[in-house]
């Protein structure tokens, strides 16, 4: 296995720890907390919504532009 | 009845907001980073955005009482999740962050792919791109609409 491989069989079982977790709290009913739930509480204050806008603002700029 | 009227407008919104938000990933599909055009169809949302979230936090919403955020410290849709559930989350965040930084840190990039590698890999081809905008642009718009 060459270390590119490896490196995207790490990335690949993360993004499936993610998934599992994210289903098991969606099928739970609200016992679990989902991603949904983190983000809520991430950005219930005007702090968090702030540094969430400015993540979201990076991340595009990122992506799609530079 | 007025809660039918509020939802069948709530739906009609989403299906505005989606086919707007694969336009844009059209228009964006079309143009390539470290462009003019690239520059401009992502400055505008990002306009947008920031826009809206200032209207937003300044101006109370209408019959909220929990103040200009529009939440209390004890909303319990918005408390923190404790316990061991809880913990899971940022356990997974560091996990991701620590991979990040270690790809981050080693060469060849190649043999290292970081995230943004990835959403390259995503970008690539028309219908990644527009996927990747209107997803994120669903998220701008999920935090504006906090």
């Amino acid at each position: 296995m060459t270390g590119r491989q490896a490196t995207l069989l790490v990335w690949a079982v993360l993004a499936a720890v993610v998934l599992v977790f994210q289903l098991a709290a969606v099928m739970s009913g609200g016992r679990r907390p989902g991603l949904g739930t983190m983000v809520r509480w991430l950005t219930a204050g005007r702090v968090g919504r702030c540094v969430a806008v400015l993540a979201w603002m990076w991340l595009g700029w990122h992506a799609f532009a530079r | 009845m007025w809660r039918r009227h509020q939802g069948a407008r709530g739906r009609r919104r989403i299906a505005a907001g989606a086919t707007v938000a694969v336009a844009w990933g059209v228009l964006v599909s079309f143009t390539h980073p470290f462009t003019w055009a690239a520059d401009v169809v992502t400055a505008v949302p990002l306009a947008v955005v920031v826009v809206a979230t200032v209207l937003r936090v300044r101006a109370p919403r209408l019959g909220d009482a929990a103040g200009p955020a529009g939440v209390t410290a004890t909303d319990p849709a918005h408390a923190c999740p404790r316990g061991r559930r809880g913990a899971v989350w940022p356990a997974l965040a560091a996990a991701v962050g620590g991979w990040e930084l270690y790809c981050y840190a080693s060469a060849p990039r190649a043999a290292h792919p970081t995230l943004s590698t990835l959403v390259d890999l995503l970008d690539a081809s028309r219908a990644g791109k527009i996927v990747a905008v209107a997803a994120w642009l669903g998220f701008g718009a999920y935090l504006v609409a906090r």
